[in-house]
């Protein structure tokens, strides 16, 4: 299945580019992407999976799936 | 628009009763059986180094169970929103009188402020910077190895040096403002508990439930759905509680003794460590036509952060985007810097960068009109933003804009209509009157750059009411009240069938913060969302109970009817009933994310933004030239807020605003000198009082409905309280003809440019 993926702010540094789309076999999850990415501080993060937040690593990916990762931020 | 029951109805707050009388039980009121008291030992020194901590006496004295420092914390030894520049407790350097080097649990409160006096640390004291100006040369000490300046923000668009050279009229001045306390009447405050599988669980006043959880998390290297956070209620934050407090140090304290912990700052220590405005240094040059079109704009900014960044950065971008107010202005030359210095550190606050520079600006503009002869208020209809125009980043207004209307309104109101009346009647011979008037705008949401998100949750309860989960905590600002409206008039209830949960990852799912006038959009949109997932389960059951198809449902308020034949209807309180013989729950959630700007702006995040509330504000002062002393009689405050979902609601945020920017204008400043807090406390830090009440405020509500808003709301927490400053200090102007360029303007500020006008 193909994922979409997205970084953004701090994030950007795990990617050659901001959005590019990977591919995983049938039954990946959150946790094999951010393997992938090289993503080792997985505890000051956000990451929204077809625009819900995911609280877990183990959450399933999906074909199509939209998958933003960013860190926290606050603003004004 | 749709038909609405309760949203744009003065409804009373659900929490009024409680706070009136003195029930509702705050963060600082809870208490557990065994529960430990927290002190945090803070700074001797505003820069030093720290040589050695030596704890073995503290640890000794009867009744004190812990004494933690940086050896004990077990994941990153920092905290921070944006970047965790700032130490839990400090190992080797500390940069402000704030910062933490030790923290102790005790049987009693009084032991543990006893132990910290136990507490041995050796410094070794350094130079310290406590102007950013002089931080930002080589030659200064350095508050952080990364170097003193902590972010910069430079855009520039047309060709500003054509349009001074062409302008009739320029204006050019140095504006300085205050170091704000937010001054909530709950210091940082909180407990917490831990259980048998070292689950933690904080409340703690706060602003942003999810994040506290994660910055917690990464300071104890703790999966973060091992603690829970509950910031709902907070007893006022104003921005001040959006950074970490005293989460982190409760949840240490429960880690490492398995009591329950509480810690509640006193007023002193939340004045020396706690967060404040950022005090900016603003430089201003403003060009115009003869006809009062402005031309051109160069503002440089120098923003001082304190010791450490918090949102530091974001402040300084959204100063810079709202610095050339709500006005149209093509060329413009805009610089900003923010920079660590050795003072408290400053972070947001109700307004967050737009209070200092719209003081800025709305002065100039006053300066130009009077320049040229033109009156103060249609200048600003003449430049004031509309529909489709680009603002000052090159950005497109392509959502609603009221700034005309809210203008427009002021123009109409009593106190602009009988102005020359009412300044011709001073209360005494030395006392002279003016009227003043500013606008601004006030970006929405968190900009562009990241995902603005936001989830709610509405379910159906057994005994047909509906639990509303939006985790946007209540700080004082009423957003519960207004969701409770909202989610009414989505599902089709009553507001006595709503059940609110609110700030509470245990409960709730994340809506993102309750800062940025976001969280009645984003709650508003995402439980819109929530009511339509809910109706198609509702739906499911309904058509099951009616015998009709699903498609032929419609929902009322309180029940379930059928298109084709209405005089079959099922109540919520049935199908919940059916629902609990089922088995079965009927849930619904909401996931919205903000629509953002178009334009982008390479290199920046946070700005600019797609949505604004905008405000007009209006001041009737009256000055004492003996003493300088200034009085607002009257105010007039006329929000865009939308829609107005609780307009009571808007009301009581408009008058509260009205003050906290009075407070701004004319007495609140926290005084560091050499990285020393002098005014530690309310007997010198001098908030305005019931006594210092306008006698009047009123609040005219403008709405212009943001057709992406819930019912057409945008938000208005903030920019309540941001033109309301310089409409005083231009009445200071328009009674005795001295311009304010520094807030606050106390009274020997006033005196002093009185006399200087004496002069010759």
């Amino acid at each position: 299945m193909k994922v979409n993926v997205c970084l953004f702010g701090p994030m950007q540094k795990y990617g050659d580019k901001d959005k590019f789309q990977m591919e995983f076999e049938e039954g990946a999850t959150l946790a094999n992407l951010l393997d992938r990415l090289k993503i080792e501080d997985r505890i000051y993060i956000v990451i929204l999976i077809n625009g819900r937040r995911a609280y877990d690593e183990d959450e399933p990916l999906s074909d199509g799936a939209e998958v933003l990762i960013m860190a926290p931020t606050g603003g004004g | 628009m749709t038909k609405t029951k309760w949203v744009g109805t003065d409804v009373t707050r659900i929490d009024a009763k409680d706070k009136v009388c003195g029930t509702l039980e705050y963060m600082s009121d809870l208490s557990f059986p065994n529960m430990i008291y927290g002190a945090v030992l803070r700074s001797k020194y505003p820069h030093a180094l720290i040589k050695k901590i030596d704890t073995k006496r503290a640890k000794e004295l009867d009744g004190v169970v812990t004494v933690l420092t940086h050896e004990d914390v077990p994941g990153l030894n920092g905290f921070g929103i944006a970047i965790p520049d700032q130490p839990v407790l400090c190992r080797d350097k500390v940069r402000y009188m704030g910062d933490a080097i030790a923290l102790v649990g005790a049987e009693s409160k009084e032991i543990a402020e006893q132990a910290l006096e136990l507490i041995e640390v050796e410094y070794e004291p350094l130079p310290i910077v406590d102007d950013p100006e002089e931080a930002m040369l080589d030659t200064s000490p350095l508050v952080h190895e990364t170097g003193n300046i902590h972010n910069h923000v430079k855009i520039e668009r047309g060709d500003v040096e054509a349009a001074f050279n062409e302008a009739y009229v320029v204006v050019e001045n140095t504006y300085f403002t205050p170091r704000q306390m937010h001054a909530f009447l709950e210091p940082e405050s909180g407990v917490a508990t831990i259980d048998d599988d070292k689950n933690i669980t904080i409340w703690c006043g706060g602003q942003h439930p999810y994040r506290d959880q994660l910055q917690v998390a990464r300071a104890l290297g703790m999966n973060p759905r091992k603690i829970r956070i509950i910031n709902t209620p907070a007893g006022g934050a104003f921005g001040g509680k959006d950074e970490i407090t005293v989460q982190i140090y409760l949840a240490l304290l429960v880690l490492h003794t398995d009591r329950p912990a509480k810690i509640v700052l006193s007023r002193e220590e939340s004045v020396i460590a706690g967060m404040k405005r950022h005090p900016m240094k603003i430089y201003m040059k403003t060009a115009a036509a003869a006809d009062g079109t402005i031309l051109a704009n160069e503002v440089r900014v120098v923003s001082d952060t304190g010791a450490y960044a918090s949102l530091g950065g974001p402040v300084i971008g959204f100063a810079i985007e709202h610095s050339c107010g709500a006005y149209r202005v093509e060329n413009v030359r805009l610089e900003g810097f923010c920079v660590y210095t050795n003072n408290g550190v400053a972070g947001a606050f109700r307004g967050f960068g737009a209070n200092q520079v719209t003081f800025a600006v709305e002065t100039q503009v006053d300066m130009i009109a009077e320049k040229l002869g033109m009156d103060r208020l249609e200048i600003r209809k003449k430049n004031g933003l509309r529909k489709g125009d680009i603002a000052a980043l090159g950005h497109k207004m392509e959502a609603s804009v009221g700034l005309l209307r809210t203008l427009e309104a002021a123009e109409n109101s009593r106190l602009w209509q009988l102005r020359e009346e009412l300044k011709a009647k001073p209360g005494a011979p030395h006392k002279k009157r003016g009227i003043g008037i500013a606008c601004s705008f006030q970006g929405c949401g968190l900009g562009k750059g990241l995902p603005d998100y936001g989830a709610a949750t509405i379910e159906l309860l057994p005994n047909g009411q509906f639990a509303v989960g939006v985790s946007c905590p209540e700080i004082g600002q009423g957003n519960t009240t207004a969701f409770v409206q909202i989610a009414a008039d989505y599902i089709r209830c009553s507001i006595d069938d709503i059940v609110m949960l609110s700030g509470d990852t245990g409960h709730t799912l994340d809506s993102g913060t309750s800062t940025a006038s976001r969280s009645v959009y984003t709650g508003g949109n995402a439980l819109k969302l929530a009511a339509g997932n809910l109706h198609s389960a509702i739906s499911t059951l309904a058509a099951e109970i009616l015998s009709v198809p699903e498609s032929d449902i419609d929902i009322e308020y309180g029940s379930a009817v059928s298109k084709s034949c209405p005089e079959k209807t099922v109540s919520f309180k049935k199908i919940a009933e059916l629902m609990v013989e089922r088995g079965k729950t009927i849930k619904g959630e909401g996931y919205f994310i903000w629509p953002v700007s178009e334009t982008e702006l390479e290199g920046y995040v946070g700005i600019p933004h797609l949505l604004y509330s905008y405000i007009t504000q209006i001041a009737l002062v009256e000055v004492n030239t003996l003493t300088g002393e200034t009085e607002v009689l009257e105010a007039v405050s006329v929000p865009d807020p939308g829609k107005a979902i609780n307009p009571q609601g808007v009301e009581g945020q408009s008058e509260g605003g009205v003050v906290m920017g009075m407070g701004y204008a004319l007495t609140e400043d926290t005084i560091i000198e050499e990285g020393i807090t002098l005014t530690r406390n309310f007997s010198t830090y001098i908030l305005p009082t019931s006594l210092d009440m306008p006698c009047e405020i009123e609040t005219i509500i403008a709405e212009e409905l943001e057709p992406s808003g819930p019912f057409g709301a945008k938000g208005i927490g903030e920019a309540v309280c941001v033109p309301i400053s310089p409409a005083i200090t231009n009445a200071i102007h328009d009674a005795c003809g001295v311009w304010m360029k520094q807030i606050p303007a106390t009274p020997e500020r006033v005196y002093t440019a009185l006399k200087s006008k004496e002069v010759p």
